[in-house]
């Protein structure tokens, strides 16, 4: 080992820390100082924080008791976890770390297995969240989303992937965050949908939209146009896997002027959902499907997807339907999910009354 | 085993280890390192040794690896670089990382200092408190009852 031959030779000013080892050649990992321990501890994930980091030694559990380790809480899960799908374990754990934050959250990324009344009660506890990013069909409705955002007026960055969301409620969130400056919509839709609902909610609503995220989006160049439109201050735009994009116009030569742009044939390899839950081969959850969905675009987008039929990755995965279920324009959200509420009433109570009759003739008989 | 670029358009700097070993470098490759940046500031001949009092001499060799590939602009792209970050700390044995660590510290290496601490994390990742004790050699310096209780105090431990 190169090190270690070093380690013997003299030293005219040697590290005190280290010198207690020097004979042993073997450093002890508690000796590094504090600060670089904490900045180690701090690039680990939420769960193993809590679960393991902090159970291994004074030390450790004197830097993981700290609130600053918390400034960021990432609760990406393990696929163990959504296997047992134990939501309220997960989301115990989850509004723990946010108490031990006190008030200083300012990143938080949640994933499948959060729900509505815990994103608002992390909400409640951390007004100044800045950073707010959801993945893999975390289980939070439009509508509380909607309320969470609405009671975060620092926010400058909110990030769906694999989450679906209608694109009026996008576009609520872009009008009730005026410091919105970067947004993420990355989603996997079958190849030949083509639809720009999404996009059109975003110019319409987020005009000072720094950096914009749309992996896998459905949008035409209409779309992509619309956005630059409304989207001016773009210094990051990154559409990769938008096969319906044609960038040989002018449109090509608007992207190329920002100053970070990705066009749709750019490798997806430092994606960093890309990989997730990709490795294990049940598909019984949507992430894994999503997973294996975007795994299969970035083969496509090597050239080796060619000849195959696309279709057949999304039998586990029930694509999207917001365009056929948008709101009017103008609509008042509540007033919307008010009137299909109503409308999925009518229906049930009209599915009873067709039950009722057929057993009634069924007795009467 | 002094390293040498022919580059004529940066000044060179002597860098001494903390055994002696002396490395030649360019202007640019050691301005990577805030603290040497702030000696040459102070220093009135540039061409005497500047002493890296806690770093060895292969240790160093190995950080002014990764400052020369850093002061190189534009010869290759953000993803080749992090291809290339991600190789250089992958062929590190762990006590080259602990001294690499104490080195991107001392030296003021903010992007050594990020990699190797995302190196280590990354070590850290998924392991339990057992796993984690054995892999960097750490004692368990808790009592069985104050581990106990730690374990206790988490309010979802009694549901798993």
């Amino acid at each position: 080992m190169p090190s270690d031959s070093s380690l013997s030779s003299p030293k005219p000013n040697p590290n005190k820390r280290i010198s207690q080892n020097k004979d042993m050649n073997i450093p002890n990992w508690l000796d590094l100082p504090e600060e670089i321990w904490f900045i180690i501890l701090s690039k680990v994930n939420t769960i193993d924080i809590i679960e393991s980091v902090e159970i291994v030694c004074r030390l450790f559990r004197n830097i993981c008791k700290q609130p600053s380790m918390y400034d960021v809480i990432d609760m990406t899960l393990p696929d163990e976890y959504i296997d047992d799908d134990n939501p309220d374990y997960v989301n115990s754990m989850t509004l723990f770390a946010v108490d031990r934050s006190s008030g200083n959250l300012v990143d938080i990324y949640l994933e499948i297995l959060c729900d509505d009344e815990t994103l608002i009660d992390i909400v409640e506890r951390s007004r100044n969240l800045k950073h707010l990013r959801l993945g893999h069909h975390v289980d939070i409705s439009d509508r509380e989303l909607v309320e969470a955002v609405k009671r975060l007026p620092m926010l400058e960055e909110v990030e769906l992937n694999f989450c679906c969301f209608y694109d009026k409620t996008i576009e609520i969130v872009g009008r009730a965050c005026p410091s919105l400056k970067s947004f993420s919509v990355n989603n996997v839709w079958p190849k030949n949908y083509k639809g720009n609902y999404e996009v059109m909610a975003i110019a319409r609503s987020m005009p000072n939209l720094r950096s914009l995220q749309l992996i896998g989006n459905s949008m035409t160049n209409e779309g992509l146009e619309a956005i630059l439109d409304g989207c001016p201050l773009l210094e990051s735009l990154d559409i990769r896997a938008c096969f319906h994009i044609d960038l040989s116009g002018d449109l090509g030569k608007r992207c190329e002027q920002i100053k970070h742009f990705r066009p749709p044939s750019a490798s997806l390899e430092h994606f960093r959902h890309q990989a997730c839950k990709c490795n294990s081969h049940k598909t019984h959850t949507p992430s894994v499907a999503a997973g294996h969905l975007i795994y299969f675009i970035d083969n496509e987008v090597n050239g080796h997807g060619d000849g195959e039929d696309p279709e057949y990755v999304f039998d586990d995965y029930s694509v999207p339907s917001s365009p056929s279920y948008s709101p009017r324009p103008g609509m008042d959200y509540d007033e919307w999910i008010d009137s299909l509420m109503n409308l999925l009433l009518i229906f049930s109570s009209f599915v009873a009354l067709l039950v009722r009759q057929q057993c009634l003739q069924f007795v009467l008989e | 085993m002094a390293s040498t670029s022919t580059s004529t358009l940066s000044r060179k700097l002597i860098l001494k280890s903390s055994d002696g070993e002396k490395f030649e470098v360019d202007e640019n490759v050691a301005m990577q390192s805030q603290t040497i940046k702030h000696m040459i500031e102070d220093l009135d001949d540039i061409n005497s040794p500047i002493p890296v009092s806690i770093v060895t001499g292969t240790i160093l060799s190995k950080v002014i690896e990764y400052c020369k590939k850093h002061a190189t602009e534009d010869s290759d792209s953000d993803e080749q670089l992090k291809q290339w970050d991600k190789e250089y700390a992958n062929n590190m044995d762990l006590n080259t990382l602990y001294y690499l660590l104490l080195a991107a510290n001392y030296m003021e290496i903010k992007g050594l200092l990020e990699l190797i601490t995302q190196c280590v994390a990354d070590m850290i990742k998924g392991k339990s408190p057992e796993e984690i004790r054995a892999h960097f050699n750490i004692k368990n310096d808790f009592t069985p009852q104050e581990e106990a209780n730690i374990r206790n105090e988490n309010p979802w431990a009694f549901e798993n």
